[in-house]
């Protein structure tokens, strides 16, 4: 990664922390990510980085006591996860930053697996993987790499399903914290107002977090591992949800921006081929987008929207025509110029957050390639040109590599 | 961070933050014509409206979503609310003029097009499903159409019946009536300093002339609370709101429900009355506290996340956590826990130019002036633990409430 500006160290327990000073803010925002994900848990832990990621925060014998707990300095916690990590972070006034960055790190990394909360964690996580199954955006795309991922590892839900999260239990969940969670599969990121001098003050007391010992948990590469095919999950409703999906580059790779641009372009909003042909020429859909996930060794180009079942096959034709134009004429340079400033728009824009920033940085440690400034990335985007974009989509033939998933009122056999 | 504070003679109320460590400034026109401006034959015309104005004005027929407005860094996009309906901008210092010359001849001279408008109402209509699939939001209407018997307990965006009788005569009447600058607050808040043309956007804002008076609107009617259970769906875990309606509080006591707000169920995932006492045991899955003002009255919603089954047990919990409130137990813990919460929540807000704007807008709907952040955590800081428990005492020390559950 690019680290112009930013500060690193490794503790003796193996712990990564990097840090970018930002004088005169007067916030700091502090994040941890674990390799903790479905794609890197057992067959028997399926499910336990979820809990792990809301259970790490349950110390409620604990809050009792005399003993201080971030909400005491007003730290804003939030967490998230994907299929191979989970990431905590907190933003906190500067002038709470050393008690809160030793509680922060402690309590994830030694953590005493409280006996008392586990079943209500567990309840309270198996509830939510419920109620995504009712939230027919986010299910959706579960679904989507489900499907493709035709059984592996990598179709796993982030959220964990509730047929595995029953069969879990304390033991199986401590067994992938105490494996997951330790500080060589960790890395920290510090953004904000803060000097070198006094995060460097307070690491040399610190010095002895955790313990020194496993090393990163990299899932076994799947290379190639999409496979496509057209499924309707039927359900109750007025909208049809529409996801599909091609395969892409992974975050570390040479043609990530490329990719980037490339979604931006079909679908990153105003502007783009998607939303201009299906929103505001059709008024077929209120949301159109296309995004990108990407994991360490391979990525998927997906693209969403909500519609009548009536437009749904009209969609799908106008997403597959997109690419196939794309793919043989390339796209004008014009219009890569325009994708490639929005893009640029979105990261300026969102480095007024510390919290951004600090999750940006935590991204480039954890895949080795993607750059972690600002600077890094826009150097990275500039690069991008209308043949890159063409040669990421040669080797790939929409109408036998895509993946298409419905949920709605859309019976399978309207495929044929 | 400095400030400024007019009225153009047009009457524009017009607020300007320089903050100098942001990367962005964004220009903000509130105009004070929401939703609850509507009359009953306008519903949905205030966010249909908003729409509408993307898609040309006289000078950008194409609309602020075309491809002229792609190159920039900037970006241009909207929101409408009960009372007030926002079009922002968000750029680096430098475009700032050009996106605001925008945005004037959007709220000054839109096109209004039928073919426009046709479109739009089949995706606002696509809009109102969406929203329809989301349960939070469900409530919330639901519990609205119980406790305000007027416009608030309708749909902001209205039916599917309301959005199909809208036309353009009626959303030319009332941009007429509230696209005035009497009617809109102006606030442009960032890195603005930097901006040498900012005289340039002012410029453009004092050739705007009212054409009508702007137009008062009537307190919203509250009914008295009720127990309602419209538990026809078998989904787990179940939503479920509880509510009271707060008498009009004078400003000490109105940052003091804030304070309790927090202290009580904030969106943080640790540390408030009701995660500690409901949440870690199980009995429920999330309890959430918000407090919102229409027209000076407030509402104190709770909001509950839990199997259906345990629904009764997490209101009697929370009923009871409320009579302990009532009773003046709070502990100076607590009490100093919510008060560092929210000062972080609000230098949060005041870390990006269009959060910080809004904070700016909705202290000024409260005070009618500009009330800078030092004053904001100054509010804040002067409420006791006596003040806290003195509302809580006043608000809460009753059985009146409402309850919605899905």
């Amino acid at each position: 990664m690019d680290r112009s500006g930013i500060i690193s160290r490794r503790l003796s327990s193996g712990l990564e922390i990097v840090y970018l000073p930002l004088p005169g803010l007067s916030t700091v925002s502090i994040g941890l990510l674990a390799g903790a994900g479905t794609r890197v848990e057992e067959d028997d832990e399926i499910g336990s980085s979820r809990i792990l990621e809301h259970w790490i925060w349950q110390r409620e014998p604990k809050q009792k006591d005399d003993r201080k707990i971030l909400a005491d300095f007003g730290a804003n916690l939030k967490t998230a996860s994907n299929i191979e990590w989970t990431r905590h972070w907190t933003t906190v006034l500067c002038n709470q930053f050393e008690s809160v960055f030793e509680l922060f790190v402690q309590d994830i990394l030694k953590f005493d697996c409280c006996f008392e909360t586990f079943s209500a964690s567990k309840d309270y996580i198996t509830s939510l993987s419920n109620k995504r199954q009712r939230e027919p955006n986010t299910y959706i795309m579960d679904a989507l790499r489900e499907k493709m991922a035709g059984g592996q590892k990598i179709g796993r839900s982030a959220a964990g399903s509730a047929e595995d999260m029953i069969k879990l239990n304390l033991p199986k969940v401590k067994t992938a914290y105490e494996r997951l969670y330790v500080p060589s599969n960790c890395v920290v990121a510090v953004v904000g107002g803060i000097s070198a001098k006094r995060l460097d003050k307070l690491l040399d007391k610190l010095n002895q977090i955790g313990t020194a010992q496993g090393s990163r948990k990299v899932p076994a590469e799947e290379f190639s591992v999409w496979r496509s095919g057209v499924y309707a999950i039927e359900q109750e409703g007025k909208l049809v949800h529409l996801a599909a999906g091609v395969p892409c580059a992974s975050c570390a790779h040479h043609d990530f921006f490329a990719s980037a641009v490339l979604s931006q372009a079909m679908g990153g909003g105003d502007g783009s081929k998607l939303f201009d042909r299906i929103r505001q020429k059709k008024g077929a859909a209120y949301q159109v987008r296309s995004s990108l996930m990407s994991f360490r060794d391979t990525g998927l180009l997906t693209f969403y929207l909500a519609t009548e079942a009536d437009f749904v096959p009209w969609a799908t034709c106008v997403i597959i025509d997109e690419i196939e134009k794309i793919k043989k004429e390339g796209l004008p340079e014009e219009k890569v110029k325009i994708a490639k400033n929005q893009l640029l728009k979105h990261m300026v824009l969102r480095s007024e957050s510390t919290a951004s920033r600090m999750n940006t940085l935590l991204t480039a440690l954890w895949y080795p390639g993607y750059p972690g400034t600002l600077a890094a990335m826009k150097e990275a985007i500039g690069r991008v040109t209308s043949e890159d974009i063409q040669s990421t989509l040669q080797n790939i033939v929409p109408a036998t590599e895509m993946g298409i998933v419905t949920l709605g009122p859309f019976p399978p056999r309207r495929w044929h | 961070m400095t400030y400024t504070q007019w009225k153009s003679p047009s009457g524009m109320h017009v607020m300007m933050e320089d903050m100098p460590s942001m990367v962005s400034a964004t220009a903000s026109f509130f105009v004070l014509g929401g939703a609850r401006s509507e009359s009953d034959k306008q519903i949905g015309i205030a966010h249909a409206l908003e729409h509408l104005l993307f898609r040309g004005s006289l000078h950008y027929p194409d609309g602020a979503m075309g491809s002229a407005f792609a190159q920039t860094t900037g970006h241009i996009n909207a929101f409408t609310t009960w009372e007030y309906t926002c079009f922002y901008s968000r750029s680096i210092p430098e475009e700032l003029p050009s996106m605001f010359s925008v945005l004037i001849d959007m709220l000054r001279y839109p096109l209004l097009r039928t073919k426009d408008f046709n479109l739009e109402q089949a995706i606002i209509r696509r809009e109102l499903s969406r929203q329809s699939e989301e349960a939070r939001s469900r409530l919330t209407h639901r519990l609205h159409q119980h406790v305000y018997p007027g416009r608030l307990g309708k749909l902001l965006i209205g039916s599917d019946e309301e959005i199909s009788k809208m036309n353009i005569a009626g959303l030319e009447d009332f941009h007429k009536l509230n696209y005035i600058p009497s009617n809109i607050l102006l606030v442009i808040s960032g890195n603005i300093k930097s901006s040498k043309t900012i005289d340039s956007c002012l410029q453009m804002i004092r050739s705007w002339e009212n054409t009508r008076l702007p137009i008062e609107i009537e307190p919203p009617l509250t009914v008295k609370p009720q127990l309602i259970d419209l538990a026809q769906a078998q989904t787990e875990p179940s939503y479920a709101v509880w509510a009271w309606n707060l008498s009009p509080l004078e400003d000490k006591h109105h940052y003091a429900v804030h304070l309790l707000c927090t202290l009580l169920g904030d969106d943080n995932y640790i540390g408030s009355r009701f995660y500690n006492e409901i949440v870690v045991s199980g009995l429920a899955q999330q309890i959430t506290c918000v407090y919102s003002v229409f027209g000076g009255k407030g509402l104190f919603k709770i909001y509950g996340l839990a199997k259906k089954d345990q629904l009764n047990a997490v209101r009697e919990k929370i009923l009871n956590e409320m009579r302990q409130i009532a009773a003046g137990n709070i502990t100076w813990r607590e009490y100093n826990r919510a008060k560092q919460k929210v000062k972080t929540q609000m230098a949060l807000d005041a870390s990006s130019s269009h959060s910080r704007a809004v904070s700016i807008a909705q202290a000024w709907m409260r005070h009618r002036r500009m009330v800078t952040l030092d004053e904001l955590l100054s509010f804040i800081d002067q409420i006791t633990l006596g003040d806290l428990r003195d509302v809580a005492a006043r608000q809460f020390d009753h059985q009146e409430y409402f309850e919605i559950r899905e």
